[in-house]
């Protein structure tokens, strides 16, 4: 309860210095998290250190580098609460000043209690009718300034109220170690400031918003208010095409997080989801042109996942790799990040001027067909859309950091048939180049369909692949004839799931169109671009 | 076969291709990892079968591109090696890939572009851990 004296004698602008403290302490914290990466976990991990004791002191590790993260957002989210409750009560202030001001000016007196007491003295009306107006005029005021005075004391105690209940929500969910649950009491703590602030989850731009729209969104939020969306909707920011990479990174692995704990909470099962956080985490400890993002995340049914071998925001060269369409989910990430990595390092090690200058995303993006029973044709036109999107994001994201960036994007299999159905929609794939492999048809009957130039649409196909037939519905000329007019590149691995095998002359010939070399793209027919 | 064995197999292979570059395998490389193998299916091994793929990055000035990758084909030929590809791309750029039929260990050096570097990738065949 705050009283008519506390408001009027209270300092409410110091709190400005105490949010700045407790941003540095945030920004402290996240330096030391780094530290902790860089100067104990990454030298520990290199050192070819394994076995039990190693595995105990790297998840001891990972726990404190955890920790140190946690602390940093939570640090940096009650922080904004209290530049919240700086701002909110200097405004209840100011406006109690302004009444104080006018009751001065009408030479009348407050009590400490906020009662603007009425003038003293009678004036009568038939002796001063003139001064006995201007007396009932001030009896009146009197009444409204307590009117007011109150109602404004009443305001400040509701906000004292909100504001503490918020920030006893930041206590630790467990002080002193890093329980199951801390994550997800985090987005809750979170979840209850937006709300103190007026602002909710309504405001996110909705799933499936252009990326521009999304990034002018994001552009338009102050950095604290970011940390708090980033927190108190993990799965929503993460989700939205054109944000920077780093911070969808940080949203879906706090989101990764949530159902780690509330999967373990219902004793379901998290093997998919903790492999996959384990890798993401590992890859902090390895070269920066290597690092993970984690650009998508949904653990539903077959589950879905993207992502990224180096920063996509960044590289010079981006490749989107559209994953086979049959029997890959969740389950199968860590198989298609190491294909995405070993086209990314193959077509990094080809451009040596700019180390890192490629990025490979691995995007499972849509929930993938089985063989027998999907009807294929639903599954692609579902997906086109969303990896359409997803590339426009890319493209958003890179022109923010100011990237000129030579797009591909890559589909095997079931992936070749989305890639063709983004491709001839609309105004097309925001790519440079279209590679296919192991193609069952692009859902157009020639590369003319495609919105791009057909010199710059690649298809390769092993002579002995076998390539899966799904659903009754054909989807079109195979993109490898010479019919359709792309050019077929050379593919010496076999089978249909073999394009990618690393030091494999189908990989190579996929990290040159990547990095733009088309002329050591070693071609069974067409036409390359000079 | 361990893991660090093929790790070191891969790095004893880089040494050899760095000493006729003339610079330091140590110093030039980008990385070395055991990954797991895939079966006929694109799925992974589930019995801990790997292989290990070192990717170095080695700079070589362009004039000497040409001759140094020359120099590469004839030693691997001396020695037995398979090769698989040789080839230039224009007068200071080329390719050249070879494989051990001894252990199957594959090697191979490009240019880079520009040609100011050689990528190299070393890769073993698929083992099964000791």
């Amino acid at each position: 309860m705050v009283t008519f004296l506390e408001l009027r004698d209270a300092q409410p602008t110091r709190l400005g210095a105490a949010a700045d403290e407790w941003l540095r302490m945030a920004e402290k914290l996240a330096r030391l998290e780094t530290r902790v990466v860089n100067e104990l976990t990454k030298p520990l991990r290199n050192s070819g250190w394994a076995g039990e004791s190693a595995d105990i002191a790297f998840r001891s590790f990972d726990r404190l580098d955890d920790e140190l993260e946690l602390a940093a957002r939570q640090t940096r989210n009650l922080a904004t609460v209290i530049r919240f409750a700086r701002t909110e009560f200097v405004k209840v202030q100011e406006q109690l000043r302004a009444v104080l001001g006018a009751v001065r000016r009408d030479g009348l007196q407050v009590d400490d209690r906020g009662a603007v007491q009425p003038p003293s003295g009678y004036v009568s009306e038939s002796l001063d009718p003139i001064g006995y107006q201007r007396y009932r005029q001030l009896i009146a005021n009197a009444r409204a300034y307590t009117d007011q005075i109150t109602t404004l004391v009443r305001r400040a105690s509701q906000l004292d109220g909100d504001c503490a209940r918020v920030l006893m929500r930041f206590e630790p969910y467990s002080p002193g170690r890093m329980a199951s649950g801390e994550w997800r009491d985090a987005t809750g703590d979170a979840r209850s400031a937006l709300n103190l602030m007026g602002m909710t989850e309504r405001n996110i731009p909705a799933a499936g918003s252009a990326p521009q729209a999304n990034r002018a969104w994001w552009d338009g939020l102050s950095e604290e208010h970011r940390s708090l969306y980033l927190a108190a909707h993990p799965d929503r920011v993460g989700a939205l095409d054109g944000l920077p990479a780093q911070q969808r990174h940080d949203a879906n692995q706090m989101a990764m997080r949530n159902l780690i704990e509330m999967r373990s909470a219902a004793d379901g099962p998290t093997e998919r989801l903790t492999t996959l956080l384990d890798r993401l985490e590992a890859s902090e400890y390895g070269p920066q042109a290597q690092r993970l993002y984690l650009l998508g995340i949904d653990n539903r049914l077959d589950g879905l996942g993207v992502v990224s071998v180096g920063n996509p925001d960044t590289a010079r060269h981006l490749g989107v790799a559209v994953v086979p369409g049959i029997t890959v989910t969740l389950d199968d990430m860590n198989g298609q990040i190491d294909r995405a990595g070993a086209l990314r390092q193959t077509a990094d090690d080809l451009t040596p001027d700019v180390e890192g200058d490629v990025a490979v995303v691995a995007w499972v993006g849509y929930d993938t067909p089985g063989v027998v029973t999907s009807p294929a044709h639903g599954y692609a036109d579902t997906a086109a859309p969303v990896l359409d999107r997803f590339v426009d994001g890319t493209q958003v994201a890179q022109e923010a950091e100011g990237t000129q960036s030579h797009r591909t994007v890559v589909g095997h299999s079931y992936g070749s048939s989305v890639v063709g159905l983004a491709a001839s929609q609309g105004n097309g794939l925001a790519v440079h180049d279209i590679i296919v492999a192991g193609s069952p048809g692009m859902r157009v009957p020639d590369a003319t369909h495609l919105n791009i130039d057909p010199r710059h649409v690649w298809a390769g196909r092993a002579s002995d692949d076998p390539i899966p037939v799904i659903g009754p519905i054909s989807h079109g000329p195979a993109p490898h004839t010479e019919a359709f007019g792309a050019n077929r590149f050379h593919v010496d691995t076999s089978g249909h799931v073999d394009y990618w095998r690393p030091g494999s002359e189908s990989l190579r010939n996929q990290a040159h169109i990547l990095v733009g070399q088309y002329d050591r793209v070693t071609l069974d027919h067409g036409r390359p671009p000079r | 076969m361990t893991e660090e064995r093929a790790g070191e197999l891969v790095r004893e292979y880089a040494a050899a291709v760095a000493t006729v570059v003339g610079v330091d395998a140590r110093q030039t490389e980008t990385r070395v990892s055991p990954a797991a193998c895939e079966n006929s299916r694109g799925e992974l091994a589930d019995d801990g079968r790997f292989y290990v793929q070192g990717n170095w990055r080695m700079p070589l000035p362009p004039a000497e591109q040409a001759a140094t990758l020359v120099r590469l084909h004839d030693g691997w030929v001396a020695l037995g090696y398979e090769i698989k590809k040789f080839q230039m791309f224009s007068e200071t750029e080329g390719v050249v890939i070879a494989e051990n039929p001894v252990d199957e260990v594959e090697l191979m050096v490009e240019s880079g572009v520009p040609p100011i570097a050689v990528a190299v990738v070393i890769m073993t065949p698929c083992y099964r851990p000791a």
